[in-house]
Formats: C-alpha cells, structure tokens, sequence
C-alpha cells in the first residue's frame, strides 16, 4: 500500500500540487492579517478567522482540483492498460489517491499557519508557546477539512467532467455547509442540518475550546457544543460511508 | 504436441448489439510465436484485452497456464508481459521516471531492470525528455519496454511495431524473434500486415468481423498457398512416376486420382507437357496457380486491400 502511495506521489512530478496549495493556503490568512491590524486582534483571533475561511472555505474547492487530476489521470492518458495487467488493484488505487490528497489537505492546513504566523508577526502579535497545540488543531483541522469533503468527491469522480464544474460543485457545496456553519445560531441546536453536515459538526466541536469567551457568551453557545469523541464518531462514521462510494464512483462506467 | 499456454474457449464479447468478438477459440502453444492477423476492426485489441482481463467477456473464458485469468489474475498476470494500442503513459514523467512506477509497482527486485529494458528498445537512460514530447516510435517503443521490463514467460502484444521506422521494425522483429528462439518464450501478437506476420509467427489465426476463421502453422498455411503448377491429366500415379524419374524432383503432391500439384516452379510447362503427352498420358489442365499468402488473407476475409 505505501508502495502505491509513493508512486501516486512520483506520478504527479512536476505538476507543482504542492506548491499550488501552499500558494492557496496563503489566500485568506493575508486579507485577515489587514483585517486584524484594523480591528486590533490578537494571534489566536486571527488564526482561528484564517484557520476557519481557508481550511472550511477555500481548502475542498483546492481539493476538488487536487481529486479530478488524480482520479481522471489514469483515464486521460490510457495507462490503465499498462497498470491492471500487473495486476494493480482499483481499490487499492483508489485508496492511494485518497492518501495523496489528505497529505496535501494537511500541507495546505499547515501552510496556513506559517502564512498566519507570518500575518502574526506584521501585526506585532504572536504567541509563540501556543504554535505547538496550533500546529497540531491545524494537522487535525486539515485532517477534517478533508473527511468533510469526502461526500462530494464522490459525485466530482462520478460524474467525471471538467476540472470547471468539479470546482463549482465543491464550491456550491462548501458554501452551503459553510454558511450554516457560520450562522449556526440562527437555528435551533437540535435542528438536523446541524448533526448532517460535516462542517457545522466541527464548528460545534471546535467553538468548545477554540475561542476565550465570556461566561454569557459560553452559555448561549453551550447546547450547540458537541465532545470531541462526539465529533470523532460523526466523522468515524462518515468516512466509513463515503469510502465504499468513492471506490464505486472510480470504477470505469462502461468497459 | 506443445503445452498451451493460452487458450480462449467459445470468447464473445458484444458492444451493443455489435458482436466484436464472435465465439474465438485460439490455442497459443508453448515458446511459439502466435499472430493474430485481421484487418482494421476485426476484434483483435478487444481480444487482447479480454485475454489480460481488461474487459469482461460477454461469453467464453480465457484460460492462461490452465487457469482462467478472471478468477486466477493474481496468480497469472504478473508472469505476462503486455502493450495494448496506443502507448499509455504519463506524460509529465520522462520514459525512465515511467518506467520506474511500473517497475516498483510490479515489485521488480532488480534495480537494472529498467535501464536493460530500455537499453533493450534503444531508448536512453535517464534522459530528460518528458513522455510528452516523444515521438511516436519512441512511445511504441517504451511501451515494448514496459512489457518486458520485468521479463515474463508470455508477451501479448498489440500491433507491436506500429509507428515504428523500418530500422525500428527490423529490430523489433529481430527481438521478439530472440525471445522466442533464445529463451523460449510465448508470444502473441497482432497485426493487420500479413508480411509481418509471415516472417514472424509460427502460428497464425485469422480474424475477421470477431470470427475465427482459420487457425493454423505458418508451414501448413505456406503449403496451401505457395505457387505451383496445377495439372489435371488422366493418372496422377503415372505421372508422379514420370515426374520423378525424368525431371528429378519430388516437390509435387497428388491431391487425387486426377489432380497433382506440382511445386518446384523451375520446370519449363512445355517440357513436362511433353514429357506426359509423350508417355500416353492425356492431359486436361496446366496452369500456373500464383496465390500469394496476401491474396489468400484477401480472399477469406472477403475484402479488397490490406492497410
Ligand atoms: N469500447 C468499445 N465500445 C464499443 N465498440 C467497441 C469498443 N471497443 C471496440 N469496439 C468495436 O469492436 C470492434 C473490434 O475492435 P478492435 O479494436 O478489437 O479491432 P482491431 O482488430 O484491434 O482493429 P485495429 O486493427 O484497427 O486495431 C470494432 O468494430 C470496434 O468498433
Ligand atoms: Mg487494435
């Protein structure tokens, strides 16, 4: 399996992925930066706003791109007929693209950071014994970010088209959980799109600990909280749904 | 009699309402060369591909070592070596950087493997040029490279010297030749050119519209189809006799009691006519029959110039 992973890794030479997404990791963290000079922020605020807009914003329409070069690669350039005949698996294939692009979800989550430590130090606040704890929520952040847009990968690899509409689908589906998200307290804690939809699942898990809050402030947020082993579990069981599917949706429609 | 290495049974495959591959059975015995020769359409890639399990027969088996590839691929597949179509590979990678996906995918334990494979097709080591940028002979010619990289009993190739310049053919041909003589190699291949065929295969099977229609030796498809003089005369047993005796050969053969065909072409017609007239013998028929293998492709497949 680590075989297929490393040559995943060495089919996408030269196609600068990484550097695109550290690229594109550095998209929010240098208006929130602007933003929190104005609004006189400290580090941990503007890391949680960069953290929150590039990683559940940006991050699954950077990994819808990431997911059609991998998945439809093999279909481009005929080389399926060289790989089945080893024979290799479709699979185990599938698996190792799917590794692929965690790797570089979680690349992309950590690129934010320095972006952000960067932003941290123009606006003259930075705290440097907390980069530990941030770095390790912005491996387990990329990590999520990632499960969190597993369901509509499996409609980009299924219905196979452009790169254009895969983008637009991630994005028409990142906005709507993002928006509800964001707006979560306009519904009821106990409304279904709050315990369906990945991303407001780690928001209610993340609003915990993430921010300091006033005592108020913490109880009206306190029925839409969520444990973590809460959250685990939801993603435990997504992932659980969504992998059989991707596996479906990569196998080739007509032979 | 050889062992088959690869033999398909009643195989089908049906797009549609097309049948590309009607009810093949071909026998590909063991360190013989085997071309599958039909012309453009016929079913021979669609064959291939059901052989390697890339597609799933509509009806038939395939059964490679005894075994039949779609329940025992694991076990079959890593001993064979193939290039189906057109050359597949990435095209931001440079042929080496190809090769070494395949290579450490297929778990090939020697590190020189892929520098002799392509040594082999001469193509250079290491180079910097991008699978992209190749021509199209240098693609057909990693491809060959990839199907013996990790040096397999049995080779399927599809259409193997397409695209190739006549130096690169040459090679080829002399290669896959090798193989076969050398190591004792299976080879299977296709091709829509008749002459590649006849100076390669030992066996040849011929395709058209998904049907079988003639399997058999090289050899055997020679002596139906060099050139001869055909004679009808009043008795064949006679004749052979005066044949023998008079003109020294016995390159002739006596299909019945009135027919004989005679193939050593280096006779004079007039002579031999004489000769019999002179001996009592009547003769009804001379004529020289000049079927070429090519016309002989031509007139089972029903169809006009081979591409
Ligand atoms: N995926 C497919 N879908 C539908 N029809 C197909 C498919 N693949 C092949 N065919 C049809 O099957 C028939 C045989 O095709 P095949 O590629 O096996 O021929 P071939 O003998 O390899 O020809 P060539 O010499 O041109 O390579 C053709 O009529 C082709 O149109
Ligand atoms: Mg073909």
């Amino acid at each position: 399996m680590l075989n297929l992973i490393l040559c995943e890794f060495a089919k996408i030479k030269r196609q600068k992925f990484i550097l695109f997404s550290i690229l594109a990791a550095c998209l929010f963290p240098i208006p929130m930066t602007v933003l929190a000079g104005k609004d006189r922020m400290d580090f941990t605020g503007l890391f949680n706003l960069a953290l929150f807009f590039g990683d559940f914003l940006l991050l699954p329409c950077v990994l819808s791109i990431v997911t059609c070069i991998l998945f439809f690669m093999e279909r481009e350039n005929g080389s399926l007929k060289n790989l089945l005949p080893i024979p290799v698996s479709r699979t185990e294939m599938a698996f190792a693209k799917l590794a692929v692009i965690l790797v570089i979800s979680i690349i992309y989550s950590v690129a934010g950071l320095g972006a952000t430590m960067i932003g941290g130090v123009i606006i003259g606040s930075i705290y440097w014994h907390q980069i530990p704890a941030k770095l390790g929520l912005s491996v387990v952040m990329g990590l999520l970010a990632f499960l969190s847009t597993l369901p509509v990968l499996i409609a980009i690899i299924r219905l196979n088209k452009s790169a254009i509409f895969s983008i637009l689908l991630a994005a028409v589906y990142t906005l709507v959980n993002f928006s509800i998200a964001y707006m979560m307290g306009n519904l009821p804690p106990d409304h279904i799109l709050l315990s369906a939809l990945p991303e407001p699942i780690v928001m209610r898990w993340w609003a915990g600990f993430g921010v300091e809050r006033t005592p108020e402030n913490f109880e009206m947020i306190r029925p839409y909280l969520i444990s973590g082993a809460v959250c685990l579990r939801y993603f435990l069981l997504l992932t659980a749904i969504c992998i059989p599917f991707i596996i479906w949706a990569s196998r080739p429609q007509e032979d | 009699m050889n062992e088959i290495i690869i033999e398909t049974n009643h195989l089908t495959k049906v797009y549609g309402t097309q049948k590309s591959v009607a009810d093949l059975s071909i026998h590909v015995r063991k360190g013989r060369i085997y071309g599958l020769l039909g012309r453009n359409g016929a079913g021979k890639t669609t064959t291939m591909r059901m052989i390697l399990n890339l597609t799933t027969p509509t009806a038939g088996e395939v059964k490679i070592f005894g075994e039949d590839v779609r329940k025992n691929g694991k076990r079959i597949l890593p001993r064979i070596g193939s290039l189906i179509e057109s050359p597949g590979f990435y095209p931001n990678l440079t042929g080496t950087e190809n090769l070494r996906i395949f290579a450490r995918l297929r778990g090939v334990p020697n590190r020189q493997a892929v520098e002799n494979a392509l040594g082999v097709v001469g193509l250079p080591y290491q180079d910097k040029k991008l699978f992209a940028e190749y021509s199209m002979g240098m693609k057909q010619r990693l491809a060959i490279a990839n199907a013996i990289m990790h040096d397999p009993e049995v080779l399927i190739l599809d259409e193997p010297v397409n695209g190739l310049d006549p130096i690169g053919i040459a090679e080829v041909r002399d290669f896959i030749k090798r193989l076969s003589t050398e190591q004792g190699k299976t080879v299977l291949l296709s091709s829509h050119i008749l002459s590649e065929i006849s100076m390669l295969a030992d066996d040849i099977g011929i395709i058209d519209q998904g049907v079988l229609l003639e399997e058999e030796s090289l050899a055997e498809l020679d002596r139906k189809n060099s050139r001869y003089i055909h004679l009808a005369v009043s008795d064949t047993a006679q004749t052979a006799r005066l044949i023998e005796q008079s003109l020294g050969t016995t390159n002739f053969h006596i299909e019945d009691d009135h027919t004989l065909r005679l193939y050593d072409l280096d006779i004079a017609t007039n002579a031999l006519v004489r000769l019999l007239v002179e001996n009592g013998i009547e003769v009804f028929e001379v004529h020289t029959q000049n079927n070429t293998l090519e016309d002989y492709f031509k007139r089972i497949t029903g169809g006009e110039g081979i591409a």
